[in-house]
């Protein structure tokens, strides 16, 4: 058995979902002690704190982005940083708005806030579909699917479909133009289905059988690799597109945040 | 003069410093050690330029059990005791050895883990060969050959008796009267050592291997169960007195001893207590047995392990279909820590667990066999290639499972260098990268057990 460590941070997740929930009833508490009496400001003792507990989750939970470009740092597994990701992000909404007092009459802390909304809310779907996704794909594909491979191996049999279909005559050159150039130019959708007898046998001369069941394999076989294809692009581009809303969105909250903090500085100093 | 991890002939070499000792020589004594002193004299030379010195104070722990260790140790002073512990965790003392003794004969004999833990008893002297040496001093028939070979069969019978539950309590002296009835068996990859419906003659402890229990005709059998060492079987035809229930397969090479039915029951006459612990486990084996027969994703998964090689596997590295989001960071991890990903996110499925293209670290590897040394185990077990490699790709060709990788690379000079890689646990690192790296925990180590135990919670998919 290994003799290093497991990683697995079961653990970590309660702790922090623990300490989420108590904030929680320590914000709506606040709200109703410090809304009330005495009004708090962000600039105060406790909104200050508020202000600077927050931002310091923030850069933590960004720290996620920062490891996952250093595979080689042995400073937490990725996981637990996924988790710090998640759990500092939302805990630092919390913070944030209680930071604001519940006033919004300025425009840079209030698109700060919002950005911070927005992170977590995209972040929190973001959690769903790594959740989710992963399973239905699993349920469709029967192995991963590694694009390079798979190119490969469509090649290859592009190349000997060719090498059968060339110079053998017209029934060859009809399985050719109708199987084989419509499957591969549409990438797999066409035709939608390969007859194993598509009506062509007639037409072989003698001795050819052998070989047209097995362009017939290899049309079937690269129509299943083109779907596992498919099905593959297609989570990869889920998860992407998810992405390409979450980073502008966190970079929008950075832009934000940096100014507000800034212009704070600037008037109050 | 101090002593530790030297050679003989350093030590003799600062020996000859000393007005007296100048004509001394390291072959004279190893002459003086009775098993060493019909060494030819090229092989003494050796010895002498190789085996080192080590030096133990008492209550200090030479070798432990379950450290997988190739070192051969000679005493050439001192006290050392022997204890080993059982199935059921009770600390065994096996005896004492003294001067001109030997231990730890069976690591490099059978490639196994320490089966018992030597403690120095007081100041203790050992001359210790590397696995190397020791092989070359095994091939020749010299008095120590004869002398390991002897011993071997009755330390590794004792020892392993003593570790099998059935036979814990025995009485010494009904042990070493059993010792000196029962056959070592050695059987190869594929050979059948019981057949369904054969008479029951005997029963097997598994000594070192993998066998496979299975039903029926042996190209369409139902694999049952696989057994390791410390296991045994044919007891439930020896106490029913019923042929032989199932097939029993080596899986790897096997050593494993042979109990007649007339010993068998020699013991059980004179200890009664024993036919319980026999009764229990015939019963066990049973329900095992009805178990896999009426659950469908047991025996796939059982029959997955035995066919993909995974039962001999000390952990294997299993991504989670359910959750791995093909980030391929894993892969990258692999790359950013090794220079050349070991990986391969490809291989056979069973439900949802993937097994990609890494090494198994098997219990009996075949890889290890490479004469250069460019391969080894360390003491945790974990294998990896050393400096001594030099890309040859024996080891590669020798693995079953396909899951050594030979590269081409380019070397400073420009010239193209062939290089074998496989996963090594990430030995020189703290943690296992590809494992540390994955943001969903869906890359996992996981014994061949735990694969079965998951599947027949969750069997999502079929074997693929």
């Amino acid at each position: 058995m290994s003799s290093k460590p497991k990683v697995t941070s079961p653990r970590l997740g309660w702790l922090l979902g623990f300490t989420w929930a108590s904030l929680v009833v320590i914000w709506i508490g606040q709200y109703r002690v410090f809304y009330y009496w005495p009004p708090l400001t962000g600039g105060d003792a406790w909104g200050l704190g508020f202000g600077i507990a927050g931002t310091i989750l923030i850069l933590a939970s960004a720290f996620y982005s920062v490891r996952k470009a250093h595979l080689d740092w042995w400073v937490g597994s990725l996981q637990t940083w996924l988790d710090l990701h998640i759990y500092l992000g939302t805990l630092a909404l919390v913070l944030i708005v209680a930071h604001s007092g519940y006033r919004w009459h300025a425009t840079v802390p209030n698109l700060a806030l919002l950005f911070l909304f927005l992170v977590v809310m995209s972040g929190l779907v973001g959690a769903w579909i790594y959740r989710a996704a992963p399973p239905l794909k699993a349920e469709r594909l029967r192995t991963p699917v590694l694009p390079e491979i798979v190119a490969e191996r469509l090649s290859e049999i592009h190349q000997q479909l060719s090498e059968l279909c060339s110079g053998r005559g017209a029934a060859w050159l009809a399985l050719y133009n109708d199987l084989v150039i419509p499957l591969y130019h549409s990438r797999g959708r066409e035709p939608a289905e390969i007859s194993p007898d598509p009506g062509l046998d007639d037409e072989f001369e003698f001795g050819e059988a052998e070989d047209y069941e097995r362009a017939v394999k290899l049309l079937k076989e690269a129509k299943t690799l083109f779907s596992e294809l498919d099905l593959h692009l297609r989570f990869l581009r889920r998860l992407r597109l998810w992405l390409y809303v979450h980073v502008p969105i966190s970079v929008g909250l950075i832009v934000f945040s940096a100014a507000h903090v800034v212009a704070v500085l600037w008037y109050r100093y | 003069m101090e002593i530790g991890h030297k050679t003989l002939a350093q030590l003799v070499e600062e020996l000859q410093q000393i007005p007296f000792f100048e004509e001394i020589k390291p072959e004279q004594l190893l002459q003086r050690v009775p098993l060493l002193e019909d060494l030819p004299e090229k092989l003494a030379k050796r010895v002498a330029e190789e085996a080192e010195i080590l030096s133990f104070s008492a209550g200090q722990v030479i070798c432990k059990q379950g450290d997988y260790e190739d070192v051969f140790y000679l005493i050439l002073s001192g006290e050392v005791e022997v204890s080993t512990f059982s199935q059921t965790k009770a600390r065994i003392m096996l005896g004492t050895l003294c001067k001109d003794d030997f231990f730890g004969e069976m690591g490099p004999l059978s490639g196994q883990p320490r089966t018992a833990t030597v403690t120095a008893r007081e100041r203790t002297i050992l001359l210790a060969f590397s696995k190397e040496i020791f092989h070359t001093l095994h091939k020749g028939d010299t008095k120590l050959k004869r002398a390991i070979d002897q011993k071997y069969i009755e330390r590794s019978l004792r020892t392993h008796l003593r570790q099998v539950s059935i036979f814990s309590a025995l009485p010494d002296q009904d042990l070493d009267d059993l010792v000196s009835r029962i056959k070592l068996r050695s059987f190869k990859k594929g050979e059948v050592i019981i057949r369904q419906g054969d008479e029951g003659d005997s029963l097997y402890l598994v000594r070192s291997g993998f066998v496979k229990v299975s039903l029926g005709e042996l190209d369409h059998e139902k694999i049952l169960t696989y057994l390791r060492d410390g296991s045994y079987f044919g007891e439930t035809a020896l106490i029913r007195g019923e042929k032989r229930n199932a097939n029993v397969i080596a899986m790897t090479p096997v050593e494993a001893v042979q109990i007649f039915k007339a010993d068998v029951e020699h013991i059980l006459a004179k200890n009664p207590q024993i036919l319980e612990e026999f009764e229990r486990a015939v019963s066990e084996h049973a329900k095992e047995t009805d178990e896999v027969l009426h659950d469908e994703s047991k025996a796939r998964a059982i029959s997955f392990v035995v066919k993909k090689g995974l039962a001999q596997a000390r952990e294997v590295l299993v991504i989670d279909q359910t959750r791995c989001l093909e980030c391929d960071l894993c892969v990258e991890s692999c790359r950013a820590v090794h220079g050349h990903s070991r990986i391969i996110r490809r291989g056979s499925r069973l439900g949802r667990i993937l097994v990609p293209t890494s090494c198994f670290h098997c219990e009996n590897p075949e890889c290890l066999l490479c004469p250069f040394g460019g391969i080894v185990r360390d003491k945790q077990g974990e294998i990896h290639h050393t400096e001594a490699c030099n890309g040859c790709g024996g080891c590669a060709r020798r693995c079953p499972y396909g899951n050594i990788l030979i590269i081409k690379e380019t070397d400073a000079s420009g010239q193209e260098k062939q290089r074998v890689v496989k996963c090594d646990m990430c030995v020189d690192f703290p943690r296992v990268a590809c494992v540390y790296n994955c943001p969903v925990a869906a890359a996992h180590l996981l014994r061949p057990e735990e694969i079965i135990a998951q599947h027949q919670e969750s069997p999502a998919a079929d074997e693929q």
